[in-house]
């Protein structure tokens, strides 16, 4: 046995060239960086320093290594081997084959390099895989095997060294994944910053996240105001997907409630049946799972998940990256709710030009038609080679002194709704009855009413309207002036109110010829008004706009009903009076 | 006696036009869409004819491009009248035959003195 080691120590030795060589007589050291005055480095080998057993030296030398020598007969089996590691032991060993003491995984490849030693009677070296005695755990070593001749020369067995690298391995293993988690995170900032639109930049995102992670199924999930809504999904082939519907209630999932309340990464490396994993919550098939909250300016606005089939799925490297990702999510989630901001204001903006353009060249037609018969019958009555009678002098005046009025109605229209449009136009809300509004606006429009027969029908147990008085006459008088300039005389108008849940509705209806359908979607939109009915009136088109906004600003409804017989019935709704409504509110704005 | 035809929607403004050249020896007849108008104008071919661009239905422009087509009309002298400024710059871009373009609002004198030139 003696002479079988020393064998193979001097091939181990050879192989390993780089630290010792051998000639007949002596061995000597060549190590880089030995000093003189080390005793070894005079060229004399150890066992004559200590005059001892040389394999006695050699044994403790590699007791403190990693590494295990042992050789095989030429059918592989172990026939002695020596500084055992990783739980095995030498009665075990002996005698059986790699193939007895390990799994098929293992034990082929490092088979096969033996039998290629065997058969070439050439050293090899190579790295390979065990498992420990009694664990799945992986082990790396660096084996390195010479074959054992003979005094024919002829290969009788193997000299195997396996040294440990197990450490070195995972270290470049995690090097290898931190390297590519970070060049994935490079590749997800580009991804969310394209502007494709978010669900879809999302969805590649888990694309992304396939190529470096293990995941059976992900998703990101928005957190609405009283639903959670899937954004995007993505699964392994034959997967269901990780949440079953695309909108479910936030609260009845107990895994994405913790992870809000507490702003924190949930990770579940074993998947059971408890409670907050049963029910419909995750698809039944999750064995791993780490949930990840992506905030936006310190609320959880959504989720990413992402799920395995397999337990102890998501190393903690992994759930970095995934934080990361969800990190980067949270920023791009921020950034399309700046950009959305920007695009309504835009909008606002350009609305705002639109209606200005409308408003300027409305009203400059419209102020000039009433000035054109203001300068007409003033240069008309100025005018000196015509002598006018007294009733003509009288009738040009009073055209004038009406087109004046018209004048003013227009420019005070005009105020109100660029008012209303600037949110300044104050709107006092107060208890109000319909009653007393009805009756004063009646008032107000005697004259020209006393030419219709007008009918109200008011319940005098009507509870009272959380409304500004003034306002709402406002509107009710646009209403009835709209009727007196396009509805024939002599006909009749009704007005109706009634309660309707928590509001009452008024309704205006008359006997004229109706909206035409083409102009029943546009009633509201500022400056378009009856064509034609054109010529009977001026106006400016604002009378339903402002009404609209005012009856809005109340939190009520403007609306044309449905027009099953002759004449045209404009309906609004006003909330109910509640003692809980006090204080009066003012709204911002206010002038 | 020369004859005015008055094509205007605004009832005022029609009534100031018409009370003016009345008084002043004009026989004035007054229409207050293109339609009533062009029925007028086959009947009784007024010597002028004062149009305003903005009516209901068809609009002062196409009944221009309506008269261009009827020969028989040319001796009309039309008078443009308009509150738009780009209505008459229209009307001078495609009928060069319209003598005479007004911007509302219009006094007495602009009045007379477009009518009396359009004459000429």
């Amino acid at each position: 046995m003696a002479k079988t080691l020393r064998t193979l120590i001097g091939s181990i030795f050879r192989r390993r060239g780089k630290l010792f060589t051998r000639d007949a007589a002596s061995l000597s050291l060549q190590a880089d960086g030995a000093t003189e005055s080390h005793p070894v480095a005079a060229g004399r080998f150890p066992y004559q320093l200590f005059g001892g057993d040389e394999a006695q030296v050699f044994r403790s030398v590699l007791k403190k290594s990693p590494t295990v020598i042992y050789a095989h007969d030429r059918d592989l089996r172990y026939v002695w081997v020596y500084n055992l590691r990783d739980g095995y032991r030498e009665p075990d060993v002996l005698g059986r084959t790699d193939r007895d003491l390990l799994p098929a995984k293992y034990a082929e490849p490092i088979t096969g390099l033996k039998r290629k030693v065997l058969e070439s009677g050439r050293g090899d070296r190579q790295a390979v895989q065990v498992n420990p005695a009694s664990s799945d755990e992986t082990r790396f070593y660096d084996l390195s095997v010479e074959p054992l001749l003979d005094k024919q020369g002829n290969v009788a067995g193997l000299a195997c060294a396996a040294t440990d690298i197990t450490d070195q391995k995972l270290a470049e293993e995690r090097e290898r994944t931190q390297r590519l988690l970070a060049e994935s995170m490079v590749r997800i900032t580009t991804l969310l910053n394209r502007s494709l639109g978010l669900d879809h930049n999302l969805y590649e995102v888990l694309g992304e996240m396939e190529r470096v992670i293990p995941y059976s199924a992900a998703n990101f999930v928005i957190a609405q105001t009283e639903a959670a809504r899937v954004v995007s999904a993505r699964e392994a082939p034959g997967i269901d997907p990780l949440i079953a519907t695309d909108t479910f209630d936030l609260e009845a999932n107990a895994v994405l409630k913790a992870i809000r309340e507490t702003g924190q990464p949930l990770v579940s490396e074993a998947v059971d049946n408890s409670p907050e994993w049963s029910g419909d919550a995750f698809a039944g098939w999750v064995r791993s799972y780490a949930g990840l909250p992506i905030h936006v300016d310190g609320t959880v606005v959504g989720f990413l998940n992402v799920g395995h089939e397999s337990p102890q799925t998501f190393l903690p490297a992994y759930v970095r990256y995934l934080e990361g990702v969800a990190n980067k999510v949270s920023l791009a989630i921020r950034n399309a709710i700046l950009v959305t901001d920007l695009q309504k204001a835009l909008e606002r903006t350009r609305r705002a030009d639109d209606l200005r353009m409308t408003l300027l060249s409305t009203v400059s037609h419209e102020m000039r038609t009433p000035l054109a018969s203001i300068k007409g019958f003033t240069t008309t009555l100025l005018a000196e080679d015509v002598t006018w009678d007294e009733a003509s002098e009288r009738r040009f005046l009073v055209n004038i002194d009406e087109e004046v009025d018209k004048l003013n109605e227009l420019v005070s229209q005009l105020l109100d709704y660029s008012r209303l449009e600037a949110g300044q136009l104050p709107i006092r809300r107060n208890q109000a009855g319909m009653a007393a509004i009805i009756a004063d606006v009646l008032s107000q429009l005697q004259i020209p009413l006393a030419e219709y027969r007008v009918r109200v029908d008011c319940p005098a147990d009507l509870p009272p309207v959380y409304a500004d008085d003034r306002r709402i006459a406002q509107v009710l008088g646009n209403l009835l002036r709209n009727i007196i300039k396009y509805v024939p005389k002599q006909t009749d108008i009704r007005i109706d109110v009634s309660e309707r849940g928590e509001t009452v509705v008024t309704a205006v209806s008359d006997q004229g010829a109706g909206i035409p359908p083409e102009q029943q979607d546009q009633v509201f939109v500022p400056f378009k008004r009856g064509q034609a009915e054109r010529a009977l009136q001026g106006g400016a088109g604002l009378g339903l706009a402002i009404s609209k906004r005012i009856i809005e600003a109340h939190g009520g409804e403007i609306w044309l009903e449905e027009q099953d017989k002759a004449g045209a019935t404009f309906a609004f709704s006003l909330p109910v009076y509640s003692a809980s409504q006090i204080p009066p509110d003012e709204p911002p704005g206010t002038a | 006696m020369k004859s005015v035809l008055i094509v205007e929607d605004e009832a005022r403004i029609r009534e100031f036009i018409e009370v003016n050249l009345s008084a002043r020896g004009y026989r004035v007849e007054t229409a207050a869409t293109a339609e009533q108008a062009l029925e007028l104008i086959r009947q009784t071919l007024p010597d002028v004819l004062l149009l305003d661009m903005r009516l209901p239905g068809i609009s002062g422009l196409a009944l221009l491009d309506i008269l261009r087509d009827e020969s028989w009309t040319t001796r009309i002298a039309v008078i443009a009248m308009s509150a738009s400024t780009a209505h008459l710059e229209a009307v001078n871009d495609h009928h060069p035959e319209v003598r005479q373009t007004l911007e509302k609002p219009v006094g007495v004198g602009q009045l007379l003195e477009a009518v009396s030139q359009a004459i000429g």
